[in-house]
């Protein structure tokens, strides 16, 4: 039994090693997203698209992984690699993809179920793994490819196929909750609905060196249509995270959202202070450091050896059980 | 189904919990094979000595590799904790897996492009331009999208079936150990092998008429067992898993008795009613029990009129 194509015999006019390749945002759609009309993760899409050309990431260098939920369907709206995983794994998966290959660009989409809920652990670890990705937290607040069940986010009262009489624990908060997590290195919130910030955010998250983890307050017009209803319509309940080495924000951003203040995201000790106010949804840079380990400093090691190198450490090995 | 390369060795041992698993046992052969969501052919072996869980590893990966699939190496706590010498195996750069290959993808080919007969395809690999897909956990398409329409999960599951099918037409039937005909044939797996060659001789050495096949392959399963099995009086499966006694209270009879893993196996492919003899005592069977096994059942089969 044979591989009936092989990799290697594409005819030589074929080789465009040395044609300069100029990317547009088209090399990076794969095809028609089909959430709902008016669904947040339209905006994300766009918003890593238009980074991807704007930095003109080849596709096949590109990754993009998730789990299972409604924003999970992401991989499958984008014209590069892409890995749809199982329910609350998206991060494994994207910390093995980052693990044996640095030199690609990963981006994980994940959920507050997916993330927050199934795969909490994974959260965990890998924030502490702080491996050179994006993690994109798309949080409606509920379960949608599942239609309608309360989510760890949910806020109380939300009514919901499980809890019909409303929710009745105190949302988690993903922010508070990842800046307590053993070597975060950059934790960041934006919104679906103000696109500048959005991409501006991601952008900053995909610069970062270690895990960028940002938590996309995401609306939902099918299930959670109202839960961030306040928000969007008043932009002074949002407070905007202002700093040289924060989120940048453009004076058109200056202009629609009147409630702002200085965060210096090295300070950790303000940003868990900020997580945890309540009068304001603050959007920005939590925190960040550019000098926390990241694990490909350990998984890396290896990769660049030849066969015979491979080889000659396997001996090694070997030698070590001779008797 | 994403269809992935991946080895996944399982050091079975006894359970649940803790405390028991410290010890050994074969008891993960049917839930390795089976315990899956859906139809999910895939490769598994046993590793019989020491040795073979060196050399099993790298036929695993390329096995993993060849067929774009998982391959599970099974062995057990006695392998795992056991030492035995070897000779130094001969390492070679063609035994490692092959550096990635980052040419473009053929254009027009999709991502699982599934030879009808074989059901392999080559795979892109991230790096490769126009080899762009999306692995899915989901019933896909050959385009790797998902798919919801009947044929679509009707096909996907035919073309990782013939996969397996198309490795079974590779493998030869086991070596017998013993004559190639008789009263007894016992069928192992995994690290009983030493003690069942070591019952079996003595047996034989005494004039009894038993024979021994130990698989190595049991997903799929090695071919020519129905035929081997056809020129015993009895198939016996001597394993280190659950089966109910022969003596059992009234309520358990010969046709509810519960089998031995391998032997439920062996049933479903061969038809042949084969008998298992087994226990879960969490210690390595001996040669000692598994040859007053065949004595008595040798002696029970020339007992009976043929």
């Amino acid at each position: 039994m044979s591989h009936h194509h092989h990799h290697g015999d594409q005819d030589d006019d074929l080789l465009v090693e040395d044609v300069p390749r100029y990317f547009t945002l088209e090399d990076y759609e794969g095809g028609v997203a089909r959430w709902c009309p008016g669904c947040g993760d339209l905006a994300v899409l766009t918003a890593v698209q238009k980074i991807l050309r704007d930095e003109q990431i080849p596709p096949e260098r590109t990754v993009s992984v998730s789990g299972i939920g409604c924003s999970s369907r992401f991989p499958h709206y984008m014209k590069t690699y892409g890995f749809h995983g199982l329910h609350g794994r998206a991060l494994p998966v994207a910390c093995g993809v980052k693990s044996r290959r640095p030199d690609l660009t990963v981006w994980v989409a994940t959920g507050d179920g997916d993330c927050c809920s199934i795969g909490a652990g994974h959260w965990v670890h890998g924030i502490r793994y702080n491996m050179d990705l994006v993690i994109m937290l798309f949080d409606n607040n509920v379960y949608g490819l599942t239609k309608k069940q309360t989510s760890p986010t949910s806020p109380i009262g939300l009514q919901t196929n499980t809890h019909p009489g409303g929710a009745i624990l105190p949302p988690l908060n993903p922010i508070q909750t990842t800046l307590g997590f053993t070597n975060a290195s950059f934790v960041a919130q934006t919104v679906d609905w103000n696109p500048i910030h959005l991409q501006a955010t991601l952008h900053a998250a995909y610069k970062h060196r270690g895990t960028g983890f940002v938590r996309i307050l995401q609306r939902c017009p099918t299930y959670t249509a109202g839960v961030f209803e306040d928000l969007v319509r008043d932009p002074s309940r949002l407070l905007v995270l202002e700093h040289e080495d924060g989120i940048p924000v453009a004076d058109s951003l200056r202009r629609i959202f009147p409630n702002r203040t200085t965060h210096d995201p090295s300070d950790l000790a303000a940003a868990r202070a900020l997580a945890d106010r309540t009068d304001y949804v603050p959007i920005g840079l939590f925190f960040r450091d550019e000098n926390r380990p990241c694990y490909e400093e350990f998984s890396e090691r290896g990769l660049n050896f030849t066969a015979e190198e491979r080889l000659a450490a396997l001996e090694r090995e070997v030698d070590r059980f001779l008797v | 189904m994403a269809e992935i390369p991946i080895v996944i060795v399982i050091v079975q041992r006894g359970g649940p919990s803790t405390g028991l698993p410290t010890k050994v046992e074969q008891g993960e052969l049917l839930p390795t094979i089976f315990g899956a969501p859906g139809d999910d052919p895939k490769i598994v072996l046993a590793a019989a000595t020491i040795e073979e869980c060196y050399q099993f590893v790298i036929t695993a990966r390329e096995l993993a590799e060849q067929f774009r699939g998982p391959v599970i190496l099974l062995t057990d706590a006695n392998l795992a904790t056991g030492v035995a010498p070897f000779p130094r195996p001969e390492l070679s750069v063609e035994s490692m897996a092959a550096d990635i290959d980052p040419s473009p993808w053929p254009v027009g080919v999709p991502p699982y492009d599934w030879d009808p007969d074989t059901g392999l395809s080559p795979r892109p690999v991230p790096g490769q331009p126009g080899g762009e897909y999306v692995l899915t956990g989901l019933a896909h398409t050959k385009f790797g999208k998902v798919a919801y329409d009947p044929h679509a999960n009707q096909i996907g599951c035919e073309m990782r079936s013939r996969k397996l099918a198309a490795l079974r037409h590779t493998l030869r039937p086991p070596v017998i150990r013993g004559d190639d005909e008789g009263d007894l044939l016992i069928v192992g797996w995994g690290s009983t092998l030493g003690a069942i060659d070591e019952a079996v001789e003595r047996a034989r050495g005494e004039g009894h008429s038993v024979s021994s096949v130990h698989l190595r392959f049991l997903s799929p399963l090695e071919p020519g067992l129905t035929e081997i099995f056809s020129r015993f009086r009895q198939v016996l499966s001597v394993e280190i898993n659950y089966s109910d006694p022969v003596e059992s209270p009234p309520l358990i009879r010969k046709e509810t008795r519960r089998l031995s893993q391998l032997a439920r196996l062996l049933r479903t492919r061969t038809l042949v009613d084969v008998d298992s003899w087994s226990n879960v005592h969490g210690q390595p069977l001996r040669p000692g029990q598994i040859y007053a096994e065949i004595v008595k059942r040798c002696e029970a089969l020339r007992g009976v009129a043929r």
